[in-house]
């Protein structure tokens, strides 16, 4: 996890803990204002209103919960939209979708059961029921009217009966009695109470209104009366099934409180409990219509808290659902812009376990797999850097070498271009760097001179080299050519590389040396057969002057001597014209292995014991050359060969071909050449025998070197001496 | 043909200039309306106790006397505070009395009974017959002992403090909206001399 992420993470329980003191604070302000509430609301109102009081609360709470949720959610969204984080449209959408898909049932939902509420409401105080209930209220009314009626109209009678009785005489309380029995009867009461003010003076009761006690109308009734001159009351007594209907009349005396007469009836406790029952309905539908908002209230927000808890459950969910589904894709998002930026050490950390977590772990995976390859190739890149800054050199040491050797070099592709020259090939040539460079040689090299090197070249098979003579800049040159073959890794031929070596200076040199060594050799082999012909000649003086009788003898002796040595000289002098006048080589088609065996028939029984073998292989039995020069060869190295090995020993000749060119070898089982003798065996008058001219291998090599070839000496094994010649076979 | 004095957007929509004035005409009769109040705030002493009368004005509106009719128990709930009138100070309230009136109608006898509650304690009950009756034994306190007077070291100054709360009604369909008639006062210049002054 790296430090973003752990801030992210500690961001994120930040947000937890401050979510979660929010709540709390909030809960805790609508505790204490819930109980402040309900210090300062009287309790009567406060249980009347209970029920409302807490749907309401319940529901600002969960509207506010709500709220929280969506617009948290729609803050974060919309900063994220800001910030342009990636991901953030599809959340949008997702979140959008899923709060619609929420909010718009659950709303509908909401106004169809309101509206259902509200009608059910409505109907239950439709017009027949109240009509009902209001006409049972009236007749109940009406009769209890037309009963206080009556009483009010005897009460009034009995009132005017009474006026001469004086309420106050004990004595005339019997006179008072009979008039109100009297008055019970005729006016069809069932009671009457006669009050002095406040005071109770008399009353009597039909017994046919059966056990009923007294009732007690109370002194704000008589003083109504009194006030009013006219009241009336129906009593209910506590404990008691009776009803009465009372209407009182109050008489101001002019002496006295005034009286006041109370008329009533009781009722049949059947029609009373009938009439209350009428008159409770009443009631009864009366309080609930007068709360019917507040019904109505209860039940819109007993639906909006239902309401409330499914958006906010449903809101929650879906949010969830959302963050389920957008977390791993932003985290895939990121991890996708970081991959594109070069981040390969980046990988997704989200719990998924669907498919989201299948390509969670695949790119993962394929990340992890895209940073090992680039590891691999940094570190092949690496290599290769390495390798080039190593060849970098080589080809700078390479072209330092090649523009500081003394040698010429070029190459040439496989079409017959020249691909590079340095400057010593350029000036060997006398050519600039135009006239070379990316031109083929059939171009460059077309003129006389340059054209030999050119037929070098076409003809060259495998490795060659060549001594040519060239007339350029108006003087001769001697270069000695190398043309080897170049091949890629896979064997296939590219070109060549041409190895220019000026020897003229050396030749001259060469010359120089040998015309010194030749003069010493001439005078040392000149002056070897004077001495004695000197010495003769002296002699022959001598014994001329002295008369000697031996003088015919020694004059005899003398000039044998002369003429030997003079004969000597000019054998020497014989071999020194020849060497001086050999000829240019006149190649025609040879049989090799006819001259091979004419050749070695001459040594067959030269030395016993020797063994001669000789091998020709097919692809060089035919080959072009000077036959008689390539014979003289042969007889020249045989002779060698057969005169340096010991009996018992060998003698083999080989003519194999190779890269296109004839080799011939010639090797023996004798003592060897040391390594001192093996540089100057081919120069001319260098001799290891002690005798003869030491023309033999110079010449030798002179006959090499003019058909094109090569000639070089090495060791035999175990023991002697190998002669290889390489000579081109067209 | 346009009318002079009147502006042109009035002219061009006649009926607009009604409902304007019928507008105004419904502000000024709501602006004339009278809101519940408390008059009559006065007290007395006697026998060592403070005697608080005053009188609820424009309270028993329509609603409220048919719910009182429909039978239900109807109440009005007057808070009396004793008020130490300290600037910079929480504790203000001295002493604290709650009255309750509560009305219910006995729709068989025709009868309201009227009960009076001082601190939850049942201190008097009344009986009426009519609804002026009723009214006056609601809105009208008279000589209601409401606090004990402070015969020892008492505040130098006091302030009485009565209100009426007539309900709730809610606001917005949801949030609890108290009625009341905001606070009336009466300084109490000297405890023991007990006088009012507005």
């Amino acid at each position: 996890m790296n430090l973003r992420e752990r801030l992210l993470r500690h961001r994120k329980d930040n947000r937890l803990i401050f979510a979660v003191l929010a709540g709390a604070l909030l809960f805790f302000t609508l505790v204490y204002y819930l109980i402040l509430r309900s210090q300062e609301t009287p309790s009567g109102l406060l249980t009347n209103s209970l029920l409302l009081f807490v749907l309401r609360y319940i529901d600002v709470v969960l509207i506010l919960a709500v709220l929280f949720v969506l617009l948290r959610d729609l803050l974060k969204l919309w900063v994220e939209r800001q910030h342009r984080a990636l991901g953030s449209k599809f959340k949008t959408k997702l979140v959008a979708t899923y709060i619609a898909l929420s909010l718009l049932p659950v709303l509908l939902l909401f106004a169809y059961a309101t509206e259902l509420i509200q009608g059910s409401v409505e109907n239950l105080f439709r017009t027949p029921v109240r009509e009902v209930l209001e006409q049972g209220n009236a007749i109940s009314q009406e009769l209890t009217e037309r009963i206080a009626a009556v009483n009010q109209r005897g009460a009034d009678r009995v009132l005017g009966q009474i006026a001469d009785v004086d309420l106050d005489d004990p004595r005339q309380r019997s006179r008072l009695g009979d008039v109100l029995t009297r008055s019970l009867r005729d006016e069809d009461l069932d009671l009457l109470l006669v009050y002095r003010e406040t005071q109770f003076v008399h009353a009597v009761l039909d017994p046919s209104a059966g056990p009923v006690q007294l009732p007690e109308p109370g002194s704000a009734f008589l003083l109504s009366a009194i006030r009013e001159g006219r009241a009336v009351r129906v009593m209910a007594p506590s404990g008691q099934d009776q009803r009465f209907i009372l209407a009182a009349s109050a008489l101001r005396g002019e002496d006295g409180p005034p009286a006041v007469v109370v008329a009533g009836t009781v009722l049949d406790p059947e029609i009373a409990g009938k009439t209350e029952s009428l008159v409770r309905a009443y009631q009864n539908y009366r309080q609930l219509e007068v709360q019917k908002p507040e019904i109505k209230a209860s039940y819109v927000l007993l639906i909006l808290m239902v309401t409330l808890v499914i958006l906010l459950t449903s809101s929650w969910v879906g949010l969830y659902l959302a963050r389920r589904v957008t977390v791993p894709i932003e985290a895939l998002a990121e991890g996708t812009r970081r991959v594109a930026e070069g981040d390969l050490t980046h990988r997704v950390d989200v719990d998924a376990d669907d498919e989201l977590g299948v390509l969670v772990e695949s790119f993962n995976r394929m990340t992890g797999e895209l940073q090992d390859s680039r590891l691999l190739l940094e570190s092949k890149n690496a290599e290769l850097l390495g390798a080039n800054l190593r060849l970098d050199e080589e080809r700078g040491l390479f072209s330092t070498v090649l523009k500081n050797v003394a040698a010429g070099v070029l190459s040439v592709d496989h079409e017959g271009r020249v691909s590079t020259c340095n400057d010593a090939a350029l000036a060997m040539l006398h050519q600039s760097e135009d006239e070379l460079l990316g031109r083929p040689l059939e171009e460059s090299w077309q003129d006389g001179e340059r054209s030999k090197l050119r037929e070098l070249h076409r003809r060259a098979r495998g490795r060659t080299r060549r001594e040519v003579q060239l007339r350029l800049g108006g003087e001769w040159k001697t270069l000695e050519v190398g043309i080897t073959p170049l091949h890629d890794p896979q064997g296939t031929p590219t070109g060549h590389v041409i190895v220019l070596e000026d020897l003229t200076e050396l030749i001259q040199a060469q010359k120089l040396a040998t015309w010194n060594e030749a003069a010493r050799r001439v005078a040392h082999e000149i002056k070897n057969p004077l001495t004695p012909i000197r010495l003769s000649a002296e002699r022959l003086l001598k014994k001329y002057r002295e008369g000697d009788p031996g003088l015919g003898q020694a004059l005899e002796d003398g000039v044998k001597t002369i003429v030997r040595e003079v004969a000597s000289m000019k054998q020497m002098v014989d071999e020194f014209s020849r060497f001086a006048r050999m000829p240019r080589p006149q190649p025609t088609e040879v049989d090799l292995e006819e001259l091979m065996r004419e050749t070695l028939q001459l040594y067959r029984d030269v030395k016993p014991g020797l063994d001669l073998a000789w091998t020709v292989t097919s692809e060089v039995r035919r080959a072009r050359f000077d036959k008689e020069q390539v014979r003289g060869v042969l007889i020249n190295l045989l002779d060698n060969a057969v005169e340096a090995t010991p009996v018992p020993g060998s003698v083999d000749v080989r003519a194999i071909g190779r890269n296109g060119s004839v080799v011939l070898q010639v090797a023996d089982s004798g003592p060897g050449i040391s390594a001192e003798a093996k540089e100057k065996l081919f120069l001319p008058y260098y001799s290891t025998k002690g005798r003869g001219s030491g023309l033999g291998l110079a010449i030798v090599h002179r006959i090499v070197t003019d058909h094109g070839g090569t000639i070089k000496v090495e060791d035999n094994r175990p023991s002697g001496t190998v002669f290889t010649i390489e000579l081109p076979q067209g | 043909m346009p009318e002079p004095g009147r502006p042109p957007a009035l002219q061009s929509f006649p009926g607009m200039w009604k409902a304007l004035v019928s507008l105004l005409l419904l502000l000024v009769g709501a602006t004339g309306a009278q809101e519940p109040r408390i008059e009559n705030l006065h007290v007395t002493r006697q026998n060592g106790r403070i005697l608080v009368s005053f009188e609820l004005l424009d309270a028993l509106d329509d609603e409220m006397l048919e719910r009182v009719q429909s039978g239900l128990p109807t109440e009005l709930a007057f808070t009396l505070r004793l008020e130490r009138p300290r600037v910079f100070w929480f504790d203000k309230v001295f002493e604290r009395s709650t009255l309750q009136v509560v009305a219910m109608y006995n729709a068989v006898t025709r009868e309201y009974l009227v009960n009076y509650k001082l601190d939850g304690r049942l201190i008097d009950s009344r009986v009426v017959t009519d609804l002026p009756g009723l009214e006056r034994a609601m809105t009208l306190i008279h000589s209601l002992p409401a606090f004990e007077v402070m015969e020892e070291s008492p505040p130098a100054r006091l302030q009485l403090t009565v209100r009426a709360d007539l309900g709730s009604k809610p606001f917005l369909f949801l949030f609890p909206n108290r009625v009341d008639t905001g606070w009336a006062r009466l300084w109490l210049v000297e405890p023991a001399a007990p006088g009012a002054e507005r």
